[in-house]
């Protein structure tokens, strides 16, 4: 597993689909802050500070961005084992399809990680630049923290789609925006059940912010049923994996090889 | 002992009602060439791609190394090195890159292996060129060395000289020769160019529509495809009979009336002319003719020719 962990982290090298999720998250606190410059100036917190801006990130990466950069990515890397035909190397040599999968899953999780830290650091910058206050230690490390997390959690949820997507020849795009609306679902859960248990509310809750002024929530979160929620997501990963066959390829070869060709 | 490398039993691939490869028997020998010769489409890649686990086949068996291929793949494969179809690498990184990718999965942890799979195919080494910037020889020398690196006891190659210039193909044949002769690997090759098939194999199979029609030695081949006399004479039947009472020719084939085929090398034309005129007999034509492999694979296919 080490080994296709290094050769998939090899194969990122001079990728420009990272810079979706570069871009992505560069733009999240400028139109975090952006959106608060632009309400009208009755409605403009007056104590919008880099607390707040950090919430907004959290909030933005997990509704919007990161499901559409992740999902992107991470289907992108394994749909391109077809695209570029080098799924026939990987099979002969011979390497696990779910293991080869897993690989990219995890490199994925390492991403949102990383995107996490990237987020934290373009935070602090559009903070600096705008001239926000609070920006301490203490702030840094909390907030920084539960970025981090928050995008560790969303990673985890966009597992089932990365895999479901990235293995239907060309649809990762189609599957990062269907990602993208079922982020944004978290609005319409503000009580109940799906407050916690809807897998993106659940990476909130489990990375610790507190969405009530977010999405309305008219009851405090439950963390059992986010757990159940994250769970349940872990649990549909590892059954996709397992019941995941390497299979376009073959089909291609079917369209190919199959016209007009009979046995006299 | 047995040195059969891969032998398939009744080896069907079928896609819907369409039937790509039809109960294909295959026996490839221990250190030998085998060329599988067939116009495109005839069922060769599918074939590979099958003896490969790439394709899983309808029914039939697989048995590589003297073992199933299912349930052995991770045992059977590392033994191998393929090319399959168009090379297929990364496009965002280097050919040493990509090499280095599939070293690692091989558990080559010397970089020395890919180092020598460039040298081998006259690839440099760290060269910064991206494989997007690569030409199509450059490619199918890339593949090649990813087929050789972790130095396989087969080598399965479907179309390996395609999209190499005359000179790559040349040192294509002869490296592959090599690789055959010197390091007594096991090579099974594919191609629809026949005059590659005839200058590279020991062993030829020749596939059409997904049926192997033959199977046997390049030398087999000649001698039964070889050359032949073709004598036009006043009464053949007559002629036949002095040929075998008189000169001991026993390969004597009676076409019609006045012609006649001798399948005998030995045989002087000369004295077989004087022996027929001496006898009485008319002889209007004596011809020394030479099947080559395209006419026997017209024969066999019983249609048109191949490039």
């Amino acid at each position: 597993m080490w080994n296709i962990l290094r050769g998939e982290w090899s194969k990122l090298r001079r990728c420009q689909i990272l810079l979706v999720g570069i871009v992505a998250l560069a733009l999240c606190p400028v139109v975090q802050y952006g959106t608060q410059l632009i309400v009208n100036p009755e409605i403009r917190d007056p104590n919008y500070d880099f607390v707040s801006l950090f919430s907004n990130v959290i909030w933005g990466n997990t509704q919007i961005f990161l499901p559409i950069s992740l999902v992107m990515i991470g289907g992108w890397l394994i749909d391109r084992e077809n695209t570029n035909d080098t799924m026939k190397n990987l099979r002969t040599v011979p390497v696990s399809y779910a293991r080869l999968l897993g690989g990219k899953l995890i490199v994925t999780l390492c991403l949102s990680l990383l995107f996490g830290i990237y987020s934290v650091a373009v935070t602090v910058l559009t903070g600096s630049i705008a001239g926000l206050d609070g920006l301490s230690a203490a702030v840094l490390l909390r907030q920084g923290a539960q970025v981090i997390a928050a995008a560790f959690t969303t990673g985890l949820v966009c597992m089932p789609m990365i895999l479901i997507f990235g293995q239907i020849r060309g649809a990762y795009l189609g599957g990062s925006i269907l990602t993208f609306f079922l982020g944004y679902c978290i609005l319409f859960f503000k009580s109940g059940f799906l407050l916690s248990a809807y897998p993106f509310s659940a990476a909130l809750i489990l990375a610790g912010f507190d969405m009530e002024t977010y999405n309305g929530a008219t009851q405090p979160p439950n963390l059992g049923l986010a757990l159940c929620g994250m769970a349940a997501i872990l649990v549909l990963t590892g059954a996709l994996l397992l019941l995941s066959r390497p299979g376009s390829q073959e089909g291609r070869q079917k369209k190919k090889k199959g016209r007009n060709r009979r046995v006299r | 002992m047995n040195d059969i490398v891969i032998e398939t039993r009744g080896l069907t691939k079928k896609y819907g009602e369409q039937i790509s490869v039809s109960n294909l028997s295959l026996h490839v020998r221990k250190g030998r060439i085998y060329g599988l010769l067939g116009r495109n489409g005839a069922g060769k890649t599918t074939t590979m791609r099958m003896l490969l686990g790439l394709t899983t086949p309808s029914s039939g068996e697989v048995e590589i190394f003297g073992k199933p291929l299912r349930g052995n793949e991770k045992k059977i494969l590392p033994r191998i090195g393929s090319l399959i179809e168009s090379p297929g690498f990364y496009p965002n990184l280097t050919g040493t890159e990509n090499l280095l990718i599939f070293a690692t999965l091989r558990g080559l942890k010397n970089p020395k292996y890919v180092k020598n799979a460039l040298e081998v195919v006259n690839l440099p080494y760290r060269d910064k060129k991206l494989f997007s910037q690569y030409s199509l020889g450059m490619k199918q020398r890339l593949a090649i060395a990813l087929s050789v690196m972790h130095n396989p006891e087969l080598l399965i190659l479907d179309e390996p000289i395609n999209g190499l210039d005359p000179i790559g193909i040349a040192e294509m044949r002869a490296f592959i020769r090599e690789l055959c002769d010197a390091a007594g690997k096991t090579i099974l090759i594919s191609s629809h160019i026949l005059s590659e098939i005839s200058l590279l194999a020991d062993d030829i199979g020749i596939i059409d529509h997904g049926i192997l029609l033959e199977e046997e030695s390049l030398s087999e081949l000649e001698e039964k495809n070889g050359k032949y006399i073709h004598f036009l004479v006043s009464d053949a039947a007559m002629a036949a009979n002095l040929l075998r009472s008189r000169l001991g020719i026993r390969n004597v084939r009676t076409e019609n009336a006045h012609e006649l085929t001798v399948r005998d090398r030995q045989l002087d034309i000369g004295a077989a002319v004087r022996l027929f005129v001496e006898a009485g007999l008319s002889v209007s034509d004596a011809h020394l003719y030479e099947n080559t492999l395209e006419d026997y694979f017209k024969q066999v296919t019983g249609g048109e020719g191949i490039a």
